[in-house]
């Protein structure tokens, strides 16, 4: 296995982080590696709106 | 713990049954881990790891660590807690009363208050015929807030209960319990739901991905107005037994920086009422349906693309690894935790040929959508 930088890893983490809302984990195995967890979501979503809906109605 | 490996590329991606959660790993430490999950004792794992895989013993005893973390950490959190029975619940006594049509079924759908049919409604109330008391239906949904939670209720059992926080979680329900009543389908028969947007011809179909922003539904509604049909719009159902994508039939959400470019195409988008989404970003439904695309569709995948616009960017079209797909596309979708279901979809991920589309035309976007689905590239 190749060792990867450390300072890249970390780049990659918060990005991904912001992009995922926290959902992955990105790890780093000091010079063995890495490994990547991904969870799915935990049940199907939408994307999410606001409860103020100016002008609504039927 | 039940192992299900893929290989992928140079890598390996591990499905964890216990806790539903992936791993991509290199070929060293999935033979560690194997290891590790078979619960040998430290000493047994550090003679494999130095014999075996001719690691030091510094390097062994990091990577056995990591493995046993990896065992450990973040137990299976699928205890699930008990639903109320629909009957403790309340009466609803609104009237907000609906009854959704789609690929020949009829749902009655409430709900206890005009916020939530403000909330939810309008995504799907091109499906809406008059409701009248005592007409035949398929089958009920009643959405009911009480005491700061909302329950989801099909035909007459409770399925879920969500704080505000988790209401996009109740919407996803709310729009997976429709996608099965239209299809007599259950959650057990989709592979996977998507968090994309996908446009057809004719039984063949690109699925748009990408995170919010990113101009998925400008793309979709885009397309529609040049010879696509609009398969699905933020929610992209995947059939468990054909791998197809299927149909769902919610309204497109076309973003503020867009109205005028579409308005003289879809006029109705002029009086549609402005909505939020996260309190930020403006939007208004459109409704690019007719009586004949209200039928349920199972189509081909032909491609799926990422995609991004941006004025300031050349046009480009890459293809990616399906690693890389697989890093971005898990943690944004909904994925059946059915084994069988699993390796299915990492097979059709496998299957299907992948990109990056960056265009600062239409025009670019028109071509290489209808290349894509004619085999071109």
């Amino acid at each position: 296995m190749e060792p990867i930088k450390k300072c890249n890893l970390r780049a990659k983490r918060i990005s991904r982080r912001i992009a995922v809302n926290k959902i992955s984990k990105y790890v780093a195995v000091t010079a063995l590696g890495t490994f990547l967890i991904l969870n799915p979501q935990k049940a199907q979503a939408s994307s999410p709106e606001s409860p103020e809906v100016p002008g609504g109605g039927f | 713990m039940d192992l299900l490996v893929k290989n992928i590329e140079s890598k390996h991606v591990l499905w964890l049954e216990n806790r539903n959660q992936y791993l991509i790993l290199e070929s060293d430490f999935l033979q560690v881990l194997k290891e590790v999950l078979k619960f040998k004792t430290k000493l047994e794992l550090l003679e494999f790891c130095t014999t075996n895989l001719c690691f030091s013993a510094k390097n062994a005893n990091i990577i056995i660590d990591t493995c046993v973390w990896i065992r450990d950490e973040n137990k299976s959190n699928f205890t699930k807690k008990p639903l109320p029975l629909s009957s403790t619940l309340p009466n609803i006594t609104s009237q907000l009363l609906f009854t959704y049509c789609y690929n020949s079924k009829r749902i009655k759908v409430q709900y206890s208050s005009e916020e939530l049919a403000q909330r939810l409604h309008h995504k799907y109330k091109h499906l809406c015929e008059k409701y009248a008391k005592n007409s035949i239906v398929d089958a009920s949904i009643i959405i009911q807030e009480f005491m700061a939670d909302f329950y989801l209720i099909v035909n007459g059992v409770c399925i879920g209960k969500w704080k505000e926080s988790d209401f996009h979680f109740m919407q996803g329900k709310f729009s997976m319990s429709l996608l099965n009543l239209f299809n007599t389908k259950t959650d057990e028969d989709w592979l996977a739901v998507l968090h994309a947007s996908a446009v057809s011809i004719e039984d063949n179909s690109i699925v748009f991905l990408g995170e919010s922003g990113s101009g998925k539904s400008t793309a979709t509604a885009l397309l529609t107005l040049n010879g696509f049909d609009l398969l699905a719009d933020d929610f992209v159902p995947i059939d468990a037994v054909s791998q197809c994508l299927v149909s769902f039939p919610a309204a497109i959400s076309i973003k503020e920086s867009v109205f005028e470019m579409f308005e003289p195409y879809f006029p109705e988008l002029i009086n549609s009422p402005i909505r939020e989404k996260n309190n930020v970003t403006k939007f208004k439904y459109l409704y690019p349906y007719s009586k004949n695309n209200l039928q349920c569709r199972y189509v081909n995948t032909k491609a799926l693309v990422f995609i991004k616009y941006s004025a300031n960017t050349a046009n480009s079209l890459i293809k990616i690894s399906k690693i890389s797909v697989l890093e971005r596309l898990i943690p944004d979708s909904w994925i059946s935790p059915n084994r069988k279901n699993v390796t299915a979809f990492l097979n059709w991920v496998i299957s299907v040929p992948c990109y990056t589309l960056e265009y600062n035309q239409p025009t670019y976007l028109i071509d290489v959508s209808l290349k894509l689905i004619d085999n071109e590239l």
